[in-house]
């Protein structure tokens, strides 16, 4: 991958923001489904169990955590290659990748953690 | 700096400002005006600060009636909201308008204008607020403003005044953030790529993002308040349906990041300093910008810890104590980083490096507490108690006051050309540090004993007194310590040794230029090779380099621009990543335009303030024609641009489009104002919709497909219409322009009219319900853009007949920046029509 080439500048950014926009969806759709399901009315149905709001931030949590992994491993391997090719810490991709794999990392554990109150709350919104 | 003085002089001259009143009216320069605002904060910091302290007298002893409870609650929303809103905020914006050019190596900001009309209004804001004392109606519903208490039942014309002034406040406030980002992506110097950038610039590029969607919200919010106290509509009115715990989220969403907006500047001043006294490349530079760039995005995150008592689902609660408590992390590595930083680099500790140290220990605490309270049963313990009083201080006044007079010790000198005095100087600080801490420690003892917050006095019985007078007599040395500052700064302006260039022996660009700097900053911009640039410059550093420093187009664009142009202000653009030459920026100088229509858009506040809606009106028409007349482009300028010949000798365009022009950025941070504003809207709808038993409400029939969907299939063709006169510009093709131009304001006319006529013949109104509030205000929102959108496109279809010669000039920004509206109009045009016309057919 070259940062020249259209395609390694889009990995670049997905590694830099990626992790940022799976968190920022998953808040979203987690606080969305949270309160509009609570209070909505999606506690009363329930599959093996668990009620349909556990089920709904589990299925968000999934597609979030797999962004935010995918930013964290694209970014830390587009580090590893540029600091090995040009051996510059300033130089800008080698910048964008350390700071996406840093900060991609943090957004992946606070999705986790925001999930795991969910295993408290299997069954209703109480 | 190798031009002959001559040179220098014209430069000069066309950097100087009138003399006398007529300069401190016209006055566009951000030297000036970030000073002006600066030293407007802290005169409203002064004035907060003695309202704290006639609370603290109040709270001195058990049952006191110094001052009453009702005096009591119009201080204390007096003290929070002049705190939050006109001192914190503003000061830092006002450092940086200041610094950021000096420091990214540019000679001004990107909107010069703006950062005049944002100061004017700041001001006329700030003077709206205290103006409720002259009349008697002084806010007192908290620095908050929690409905139903601030609505029109319970509070009068004190909540306008809070409201409308705290509105024209949020106003500058969103104008320095577009300034102070769209300056960091297009001024940096020649070689400063993002990764090289200083972290105070880093930390104000964040903030100011933040900015644009935090203030939006809350001045969406503070509308719909001011709406509802004036033309009753119910938003926040339960019994027609309203939600008063919306005014809590919208003003959260808001509030929490504000707290970072303040606090995210402050580590940059910190970050700078710590460089400067370790006299050591910055350790942990990647960290401290991936912290910052996390915490930027989680404090949006967190509102709903301010709500954790106000009865919302355990599973909201959860989630929102997770990356409450997470945060912490990026906080924590920025600490770690100046600690790693003065390890071992036997520092001078001078009065800023003292006030560093301060506010690390006080932040550190601060933190703590507030993980402390991100637990939810710890929060529902203490949270209407001291001890919250005593968390948000230590993180306001450690995480954001003593960095700022870490900073005035720091850049003072750079500023005025003198020197502060150092002995006073540590004075200062140690009375400030030992003054806060016995203030605001004993609170935190006094709220796990119970001590009510915002109630006016405590009964004898809770032996709280000894607590209190430790704290009262706390804040009178926190005062003495502010006086001292001021004693100091003023005694530096008549007796202070004169300030050298670079007293620190720092590594940013400011310190390249003399103290103080001359109004055009820059003789020649400079170049950058290094994240210190002072400590290694590029000479130095020859081939490590991206941009290698005998690259000739960036020697040939710098050479032009040394001591040049001289007819009129100009600076260097360069892209936003790697900072390479793209175009050169004319820069308008002194003009009356942005103070009137500040003026303007005062008397329309205050004409909605006395509830003359002819004045308001009145008002409002004339800002309008006010910023016609200001963006309205000239040929005089673009001649005498063009005629310098500057273009050619720097081989770079002036009349730049897309990402290259900073109109391009202005624009797009308008549409992220817009568009956080419409999620505002959207959020407020479904929240209500949420908890209404019937929707639309009983007698209320669904709204019908048909006008609506055709107004909105006009929106979308308004924009196709722009987008095809944007192609055919750009392809050469001017024939076209015209007519597509033509046809966009037809559709956009005709959008509007249909809208009103959709409005006009519904059988409920924005009074009837919470229902209808909505309804309407998406739509007046929508029908608001599409006027905008007519005057921009009336104003390009006017330029495109006018350059219809082949003249170059403003057509091709002009016409883009009018597409970039239009496409915008357009899907907010979708999306309310889906919300308030699809919506409830479906949930």
């Amino acid at each position: 991958m070259t940062v020249e080439s259209g395609q390694g500048r889009a990995a670049l950014w997905f590694g830099f923001l990626g992790g940022a926009f799976a968190w920022t969806a998953h808040l979203l759709a987690a606080y969305a489904i949270a309160e509009f399901g609570c209070f909505g009315g999606l506690a009363g149905h329930s599959w093996g169990g668990i009620s349909a709001v556990a089920w709904s931030i589990i299925g968000v949590t999934i597609p979030a955590v797999a962004i935010a992994v995918a930013a964290v491993w694209i970014a830390g391997r587009a580090a590893g290659e540029f600091e090995s090719n040009a051996g510059e810490l300033e130089r800008t991709d080698s910048f964008l990748a350390r700071i996406g794999f840093y900060s991609s990392g943090i957004f992946l554990l606070v999705i986790l953690a925001q999930t795991l109150p969910v295993l408290f709350f299997l069954g209703d919104c109480r | 700096m190798t031009s002959s003085s001559g040179a220098e002089e014209r430069l000069a001259t066309a950097w100087q400002s009138p003399r006398g009143f007529p300069g401190v009216l016209s006055e566009v320069n951000n030297q000036p005006i970030g000073k002006r605002f600066m030293l407007t904060a802290f005169a409203f910091f002064l004035l907060g600060g003695m309202l704290a302290l006639l609370m603290r007298v109040q709270l001195a002893v058990s049952d006191n009636e110094f001052l009453g409870p009702q005096t009591y609650n119009q201080l204390f929303t007096m003290h929070g909201s002049t705190m939050m809103f006109l001192f914190a905020v503003p000061f830092l914006e006002g450092l940086a308008l200041y610094l950021l050019p000096m420091m990214i190596g540019a000679r001004d900001v990107a909107f010069p204008r703006l950062t005049a009309f944002g100061y004017w209004t700041y001001l006329f804001g700030g003077l709206i607020f205290y103006a409720s004392f002259a009349v008697g109606a002084v806010p007192d519903a908290g620095w908050f403003a929690y409905t139903p208490l601030s609505g029109s039942r319970y509070t009068g014309l004190s909540g306008d005044f809070w409201l409308l002034g705290l509105s024209l406040v949020e106003v500058a406030g969103l104008t320095a953030a577009i300034e102070i980002v769209v300056t960091i992506l297009k001024f940096r110097a020649p070689g400063m790529t993002i990764g090289r950038m200083p972290l105070f610039v880093w930390a104000l590029l964040i903030t100011g993002l933040m900015i644009l969607v935090a203030f939006t919200v809350l001045l969406t919010a503070t509308v719909l308040l001011e709406l509802d106290r004036a033309l009753e509509t119910r938003f926040f009115d339960p019994r027609h349906g309203g939600h008063s715990l919306l005014w809590q989220h919208l003003f959260w969403f808001f509030g929490h990041p504000e707290v970072y907006i303040m606090f995210l500047p402050a580590t940059g001043i910190v970050s700078a300093i710590v460089a400067a006294f370790a006299r050591r490349r910055m350790i942990g530079y990647v960290l401290i910008a991936a912290a910052m760039v996390v915490t930027g995005f989680v404090s949006f995150g967190l509102w709903v810890h301010h709500m954790f008592a106000a009865g919302l689902p355990p599973l909201s609660l959860a989630v929102f104590t997770a990356s409450s408590m997470l945060i912490a992390l990026a906080s924590g590595t920025q600490v770690f980083a100046w600690i790693a930083n003065l390890w071992g680099s036997a520092p001078r500790f001078d009065a800023p490096l003292l006030f560093v140290l301060g506010f690390i220990v006080l932040f550190v605490l601060g933190g703590l507490t507030g993980v402390m309270i991100a637990i939810v049963p710890f929060d529902l313990q203490v949270h209407d108690t001291y001890f919250i009083v005593a968390h948000f201080h230590y993180v306001m006044i450690g995480g954001v006051l003593f960095p700022i007079f870490a900073g005035l010790y720091y850049w003072l000198p750079k500023m005025t050309g003198r020197m502060l005095d150092e002995r006073l100087g540590k004075w200062n600080f140690w009375v400030t540090f030992i003054g806060f801490n016995l203030t605001f420690f004993p609170m935190h003892v006094m709220g796990f004993l119970g001590m009510p917050r915002r109630v006016y006095t405590y009964p004898a019985v809770l032996e709280l007194d000894w607590y209190n007078l430790a704290a009262t007599v706390g804040a009178g040395l926190l005062g003495i310590g502010v006086l001292l500052f001021l004693i100091d700064a003023a005694r530096s302006l008549t007796h202070g040794a004169a300030a050298p260039a670079d007293p620190w022996k720092a590594d940013t660009l400011e310190w390249s230029v003399s103290s103080p700097p001359p109004p055009y900053t820059f003789l020649r911009p400079p170049r950058v090779a290094d994240r210190h640039p002072l400590w290694f410059p590029p000479e130095e550093n020859e081939g490590e380099s991206q941009s290698p420093p005998g690259d000739s187009a960036v020697e040939r664009a710098l050479a032009a621009m040394t001591a040049a142009p001289v007819e009129y202000r100009a600076t260097l653009v360069t892209d936003a990543v790697e900072a390479r030459p793209q175009a050169i920026q004319y820069l308008p100088g002194p003009t009356y335009l942005p103070f009137w229509a500040a003026v303007a858009l005062t008397i329309a506040a205050v004409g909605v303030l006395g509830k003359s809606y002819t004045l308001a009106g009145a008002g409002a028409v004339a800002t309008v024609i006010g910023t016609i007349a200001w963006i309205h482009p000239r040929d005089w300028v673009s001649q005498r641009v063009l005629g310098s010949g500057i273009a050619e000798k720097a081989g770079l365009p002036m009349f730049p489009t897309g990402a290259r022009a900073t109109g391009w950025w202005g624009m797009l941070g308008v549409l992220a104002m817009l568009a956080s504003a419409l999620g505002a809207l959207v959020y407020s709808y479904f929240y209500i919709r949420l908890f209404a038993p019937e929707w639309p409400p009983a007698g209320t029939p669904l709204p019908e497909f048909g006008m609506a969907g055709a107004a909105a299939a006009l929106a979308i063709a308004a924009a196709v219409a722009q987008g095809v006169g944007w192609r055919s510009v750009r392809r050469g093709a001017p024939r076209i322009v015209i007519p597509a131009l033509a046809a966009a304001l037809l559709c956009g006319l005709a959008f509007v009219a249909i809208e009103a006529f959709e409005l006009s013949r519904q059988r409920f109104s924005p009074r009837t319900h919470a229902y209808g509030s909505l309804f309407f205000v998406m739509h007046w929102f929508v029908i608001g853009l599409a006027s905008l959108g007519l005057a921009m496109g009336g104003a390009t279809l006017k330029q495109a007949i006018h350059e219809s010669d082949g003249r170059p000039g403003y057509l091709p920004l002009m016409i883009e920046l009018s597409a970039m509206h239009a496409v915008f109009t357009a899907i907010a045009a979708a999306v309310v029509f889906a919300v308030t016309h699809v919506s409830p057919w479906v949930i």
